[in-house]
């Protein structure tokens, strides 16, 4: 650089002489040496693209909490799925709850993104999203005859959890719901819904365990920290809640155990269970079950418990799982099943009708009938499998009708029926050979059952045999006596039945007609003959919901009390080898209370 | 020129061109200066963008379009005097934009905000011109220059404390403040209203003390009076802001104070350095003028040398290439040409929508009402529960809602008219949008609307816009409101058309408007609305006073209200016997002439100053609500087509029985004006002379009290009240589901 004053252009000084001129050169810049710029441009170069990726790279990275839900649902939502739609909306609304950033769904903005995406995965890089909540979800609607339709929706299947930088899942797991309504949209959307709660119940808490979320909540970053306090109380409230649920079924299957220590009793259902024991075959046990769901919701901070689908299956005699034979809203009562197989139940369709719904041996399923307006119950499959008979009422508080419904016709005609005016006092019934009806009645005095002296109609123990076109008296009460349940032998030579009021089981000689009482010191229910009919099992309660498994043996009279407990065991029946009996223990709910039963599958084996 | 003279003109030059770098860099980036700050959030005026008409945008854009200018002009411009010339134009070319633009906007939906369009420039002007001339008077040459200058600046204050614009004076509003200073509490408050009033009175103070400079001259080229002139205002304007953010903290709003003040300082410099420039071009003649005083001259020249070095260097560049620029008249004269030409085509840009409607009426169909009455009401809905949502919850199903019912919505419409369909289709390819904008969507109606007019159906879709601020920014929500046209009217005032649609409300949503109204008029669209629903259920409260015993048109405790209401009573019962069944015809009919009223005031209608006065303390937003309301109910007393006494009901029932209120206020000033004098007193009815006018119109004939009514409108507004009048009418034909036919002439020439 010169250090020469620059002089004024225009203003000369006289006094003083111009210096002679040096060589001119050629431009000014020559004489400069170039400094060689490449280096700096370079450096400057590398500084700027490094700030360009940097800024990159902060305007890209994914945000820890956005996340992104990609549930299809009959679709995408961008795709114009309506229940994948609900779904996102009720989760993204939970999820912003928690203080999470769910992606909304609904910007037009954010759809045109997702539609132009290969993937859901490429999507949520493009939105910031660190989590993607994944998954397919498949809709079966199940169209119910019920006059002016109604829609059963099922889901059953897997979603994952996915940080959008890891290739492995957080999470992968299964999810169930149903929901019923008479419009199907309606019905998807109410399982949409219910998926939704599902869905934030377990993705939760599968995010909140990741590292970065851990990163931030174990970090400085207090404003994060708030923002996810809702989330940490629903973490910290569902392990509690379920903590504690777990810990009650826990104890109750603990001191059941404990207390039927020296009965060798085995449980064969989980400690939650609400299994119904319908048959017990050589193959293996026939259960209704009712699961349930424990879940945590964030808003009122208490354990609820969703309900799935009521099934009928076949379990082994060690209560693994076997072949389902039914999935539905409701098995009302017990279904009944032939010793073939064969099993009828009559299904509650959602409130609006009952249905008999018959699987026969072969596994073959047909829905026989549908009444919107009587209340079917209590099926009993004849012998061979071809007629049912079943209490019907007209409505909820009406008098119950005794119908035989014929199967074979595959429209369950009706066979033969008593009126409600023919009885004044009904009790059990079953079968004791095909064609032969056993029934405890006390006929009305203007019935084609009454006895000569009208006034005396008594409490009896009714065969209707020949087509049920004759009825006879096997037995009669006497006294006090009430007549209880009944059970037939399997060779139909026999009939015992419940003694109430004498605190003792009568067995009757089917062919002589000849009646032996055996003492049993309390009531006696829920009979059941051994296979070779010389034992007879049954719930004998001394006190009000006290009941325990007994064996009474017919040929010494013995009674062996098999359980001690103070809760409820019920329903005893022998396995085909007559050497062990199963039976529902039942208690009520520890964490759900007298809303729902724990009835759990239970063997004791026969002294 | 002598060299000193040159050197002088060139220390003006060379402020002019520094000032034209820098304040013309702060009119650049005034754009990024928010306009309104809202939550604290900063609003934009290009977020605003979509929603102005281009009018608007230009006057939102021309500070920084000017900024930009002047900056170019600094560096292009080689004369000093063409330098100043189209600073000056830039500048009166941006007022000009803005103020065409601010009064386009008005009449569309979204005004432009006070920050860009409220400026003061006669108060400008007088800063600006006691700055220049105050410089000028250093040197005698240029003091002929600073008398005028000087003088000029105080007739600007004067003009701005005297003009009332469309409303109050600034003069008459600072001597009502300094009136109540001393009623003030405490000292603090008359601390305070006297800082007020100082900064009101700025302007006036400046100018004035400018003046002592027409007879002594300051003692340097930059006096210290100029240097007030200038940055006085922006400094005690940054005192108060300074206070501000002591007590409030920083927040956009105060960085948004301070950008106003500094663009108030670069408007103040530019000006006053144009107007020193050209006062030493124009009104100095070079040699032949005195030099300045001594000493002036030595300090100055001090001052001034390292510019002459520099200069020198500039002169001999400047010959070299024989570059001298303009002279003043041609630059001038260009100056001139493109003030015209841009104004005038702001001015084409900014010119009200146009009003009046021709619209054949068809027969209603089952098909078209279903259309009209279910699926669009059903649809509009749908998008209106989205748009509540979608930007703060997630809204999938809501948005697929809207999708279907629009198909639902499209496929009825393909069938009833294939043009009606597409207009409909692009309204809702339009409706699943969020940046979809206010204008869009009125666009978007009036084409579905023009489709239906097409296909003469009877149905009209109102475009319903409603902007709400939040802290994100103004948000807008937009529906549509289906309405069955029973009857188009058009009218001629003037020789202008101007119309009203009577409609019916189809689907839930009761006159596709706020339940309530008789009618509404929308600036920017052609044409009133005349609601026969709520005309109908208020003719029926009419008939309910009517036939009361004793008939009233209300009740009220106090004895002299309940005596008038009583007397309303009894005027109604006549009216209504006399009219019967014709009553809700009437009304509807006074109703259309007050809307018309809408149409044809605009949203520059001048404020009548009974309003400024009893509104003094309210907004300006209130004040311009009751005082078109007011102009409305003259309007409807005056020209209406039913009896003025009818109209006389409903006003009284709002000044006698509501406290508070647009209507309250309008209907008070309604009656005050009809009385020549006003009928409260601190904010209460005069109960006594209300019910002496009351008594008065009563005996009024139906002429005298139209023409009183057209006399006290005049007097309000100083115009002549328009007469309209019918010039056709379509009605509906009645049809299978249609309205049944009103009972008045069809195609009533």
């Amino acid at each position: 650089m010169s250090t020469e004053q620059p002089k004024v252009v225009g203003a000369s000084d006289a006094n003083t002489e111009p210096e002679p001129e040096s060589k001119q050169p050629s431009s000014l810049e020559l004489p400069v040496p170039r400094r060689r710029l490449w280096p700096l441009l370079l450096v400057l170069a590398m500084l700027f693209g490094a700030a360009g990726l940097f800024a990159y790279r902060m305007l890209t990275k994914p945000l820890p909490l956005r996340i992104l839900i990609a549930i299809d649902m009959e679709g995408y939502w961008w795709e114009g799925s309506k229940p994948a739609a609900k779904l996102a909306d009720k989760l993204s609304a939970q999820l912003k709850e928690m203080g999470f950033d769910p992606v909304r769904a609904g910007d037009p903005e954010t759809m045109a993104l997702l539609e132009d995406a290969e993937t859901p995965q490429a999507a949520a890089h493009k939105l910031r999203a660190a989590f993607i909540i994944k998954g397919r979800i498949p809709l079966k609607v199940v169209e119910l005859p019920i006059a002016g339709k109604y829609y059963e929706v099922q889901a059953d299947e897997h979603i994952h959890v996915q940080h959008v930088d890891e290739p492995e899942p957080l999470l992968d797991t299964r999810l169930r719901g149903f929901s019923g309504a008479k419009d199907k949209d309606n019905a998807r959307s109410i399982i949409a819904k219910s998926m939704a709660d599902q869905v934030l119940d377990v993705a939760v808490p599968a995010i909140m365990a990741h590292p970065h979320l851990q990163e931030i909540l174990n970090g400085r970053d207090a404003k994060l920290i708030d923002q996810l306090a809702a989330a940490r109380a629903f973490l910290n409230g569902r392990k509690q809640k379920l903590d504690a649920a777990k810990l009650s079924y826990d104890k109750l299957a603990a001191d059941r155990s404990k207390a039927d220590e020296k009965s060798k009793i085995t449980f064969l259902s989980p400690n939650n269970a609400e299994d119904r024991l319908i048959a017990v075959h050589a193959k293996g046990l026939l259960l209704s079950t009712a699961d349930v769901d424990p879940w945590y919701a964030p808003e009122a901070m208490k354990l609820y418990r969703r309900e799935q689908l009521e099934t009928v299956q076949w379990r082994n005699l060690e209560g693994k799982p076997g072949k389902l034979l039914w999935q539905g809203y409701n098995v009302f009562t017990y279904p009944s099943a032939t010793t073939a197989g064969a099993v009828l139940l009559v299904e509650d369709l959602y409130g609006w009708a009952r249905g008999l719904f018959m699987i026969d041996a072969s596994g073959k399923k047909k829905r026989l009938l549908v009444e919107p307006t009587l209340r079917l119950s209590e099926p009993h499959l004849s012998p061979d499998g071809k007629a049912v008979a079943l209490l019907e009422r007209s409505c909820r508080g009406c008098a119950r009708a005794i119908t035989v419904r014929d199967l074979s016709d595959g429209k369950a005609t009706q066979r033969f029926r008593i009126d409600p005016k023919e009885y004044s006092q009904l009790g059990s019934f079953g079968w004791l050979a095909t064609n032969q009806l056993l029934l405890v009645m006390r006929p009305a005095r203007a019935s084609r059952f009454a006895v000569a002296d009208k006034e005396k109609q008594p409490l009896a123990l009714w065969l209707l045999s020949s087509g049920l076109n004759t009825a006879e008296r096997l037995a009669e009460a006497t006294g006090n006596a009430s007549l209880g349940d009944i059970a037939a032998s399997a060779d139909g030579k026999y009939v015992a039945v419940g003694l109430d009021g004498l605190q003792s089981i009568g067995v009757v000689e089917v062919a002589s007609r000849a009646v032996k009482s055996y003492p049993v010191k309390g009531s006696a229910g829920a009979l059941a003959f051994s296979p070779d009919g010389k034992h007879i099992a049954f719930e004998h309660e001394k006190q009000y919901e006290h009941s325990e498994i007994a064996v009474l043996e017919l040929s010494s009279g013995k009674l062996t009390v098999l359980t001690h407990n103070k809760w409820r065991d019920r329903r005893p029946m022998f396995s085909a080898d007559g050497k062990k009996l199963y039976f529902e223990a039942r208690n009520f709910d520890p964490v759900f209370g007298r809303k729902r039963a724990v009835v759990r599958i239970a063997m004791v084996p026969v002294p | 020129m002598s060299s000193e003279a040159e050197l002088f003109v060139r220390l003006a030059e060379d402020r002019l061109r520094r000032r034209s770098l820098w304040a013309g860099a702060v009119m650049l980036v005034s754009l990024a200066i928010p306009y309104e700050v809202i939550q604290n959030q900063p609003q934009f005026i290009w977020q605003l963008f979509t929603e102005l008409p281009l009018s608007g945008v230009i006057a939102g854009l021309a500070p920084c379009i000017a900024g930009l200018v002047i900056i170019a002009s600094g560096k292009l411009c080689k004369a000093p005097s063409s330098l100043a010339i189209t600073v000056l134009a830039a500048l009166l070319t941006a007022w000009l934009c803005q103020r065409l633009g601010r009064d386009a906007a008005a009449w569309g939906l979204l005004p432009l905000p006070q920050s860009v369009s409220s400026r003061a420039p006669a108060a400008l002007l007088a800063l600006a011109l006691t700055a220049g001339g105050a410089n000028l008077a250093f040197r005698e040459p240029t003091r002929k220059a600073a008398r005028v200058l000087l003088w000029a600046a105080l007739v600007a204050a004067i003009f701005f404390y005297a003009w009332p614009g469309r409303g109050e004076a600034p003069g008459a509003t600072v001597y009502r403040n300094l009136g109540v200073i001393s009623e003030l509490p405490t000292v603090h408050f008359q601390l305070g209203a006297i800082t007020l009033a100082i900064l009101a009175l700025w302007p006036a103070i400046i100018a004035l003390l400018g003046l002592i400079h027409t007879v002594r001259p300051p003692q340097r080229s930059f006096s210290a009076l100029g240097m007030v002139a200038l940055f006085g205002f922006p400094l005690v304007l940054m005192f108060l802001l300074f206070s501000w953010f002591l007590r409030g903290g920083a927040g956009a709003g105060l960085f948004g104070a301070i950008g106003t003040a500094l663009e108030l300082s670069a408007v103040l410099a530019l000006l006053a350095g144009s107007f020193e420039v050209l006062g030493e071009s124009v009104f100095s003649s070079g040699e032949h003028a005195s030099e300045p005083s001594e000493a002036a001259q030595r300090s100055s020249q001090a001052d001034a040398i390292d510019i002459q070095i520099e200069r020198a260097a500039e002169d001999a560049e400047r010959e070299m290439h024989g570059r001298v620029g303009w002279p003043p008249s041609r630059a001038a004269g260009v100056a001139v040409g493109a003030i015209v030409l841009l104004s005038t085509l702001q001015w084409w840009l900014a010119r009200p929508p146009p009003k009046g409607i021709k619209w054949s009426l068809g027969a209603s169909s089952q098909a078209a009402d279903e259309l009209f009455g279910k699926l669009i009401p059903r649809w509009s809905s749908g998008r209106w529960w989205w748009d509540m949502r979608v930007r703060e919850d997630s809204s999938a199903a809501a948005l697929l809602e809207v999708k279907s019912r629009g198909r639902d919505m499209i496929s009825a419409a393909e069938k009833l008219d294939p043009q009606l369909g597409k207009t409909l289709r692009a309204l809702a390819r339009a409706a699943t949008r969020l940046d979809v904008s206010a204008r869009g969507w009125y666009r978007l109606v009036a084409e579905v609307n023009s489709a239906c007019r097409a296909a003469k159906l009877p149905y009209y879709l109102d475009p319903q816009v409603s902007i709400r601020h939040t802290k994100e920014g103004l948000r807008r929500h937009l529906r549509v409101g289906s309405l069955r046209v029973v009857r188009v009217r058009n009218f001629a005032a003037n020789d202008e058309p101007y119309a009203t649609l009577y409609v019916r409300s189809l689907g839930k949503l009761h006159a596709g408007h706020r339940l309530g109204y008789l009618g509404f008029s929308r600036d920017t669209q052609p044409f009133a609305l005349v609601v026969l629903d709520t005309i109908d259920s208020h003719t029926k409260d009419l008939r309910g006073y009517a036939s009361a015993d004793p008939p009233s048109c209300g009740t009220s405790f106090l004895p002299r209200r309940r005596d008038m209401l009583l007397r309303c009573g009894t005027m109604l019962a006549s009216i209504n016997q006399a009219l019967g069944e014709k009553l809700a015809e009437a009304e509807a009919h006074n109703t259309a002439r007050h809307e018309l009223q809408h149409q044809i005031d605009g949203p520059l209608l001048t404020l009548a100053e009974p309003v400024m006065h009893k509104l003094a303390s309210y907004t300006d937003e209130a004040q311009e609500r009751v005082n078109r309301e007011l102009s409305a109910y003259l309007a409807e007393l005056a020209n209406g087509e039913g009896p003025p006494k009818l109209a006389l009901v409903t006003p009284l029932r709002f000044a006698l029985l509501n406290k508070r209120g647009t209507y309250h206020h309008a209907s008070v000033l309604l009656f005050g004006a009809l009385a020549g004098k006003r009928l409260y007193d601190l904010g209460e009815v005069d109960d006594e002379a209300l019910s002496a006018l009351f008594d008065e119109l009563l005996k009024l004939d139906e002429a005298a009290l139209r023409a009183r009514a057209a006399k006290a409108w005049e007097e309000l507004f100083d115009s002549e009240l328009l007469m309209v009048r019918p010039s056709g009418d379509a009605v509906a034909p009645t049809a299978t589901s249609a309205e049944p036919k009103p009972d008045d002439e069809a195609e009533k020439p």
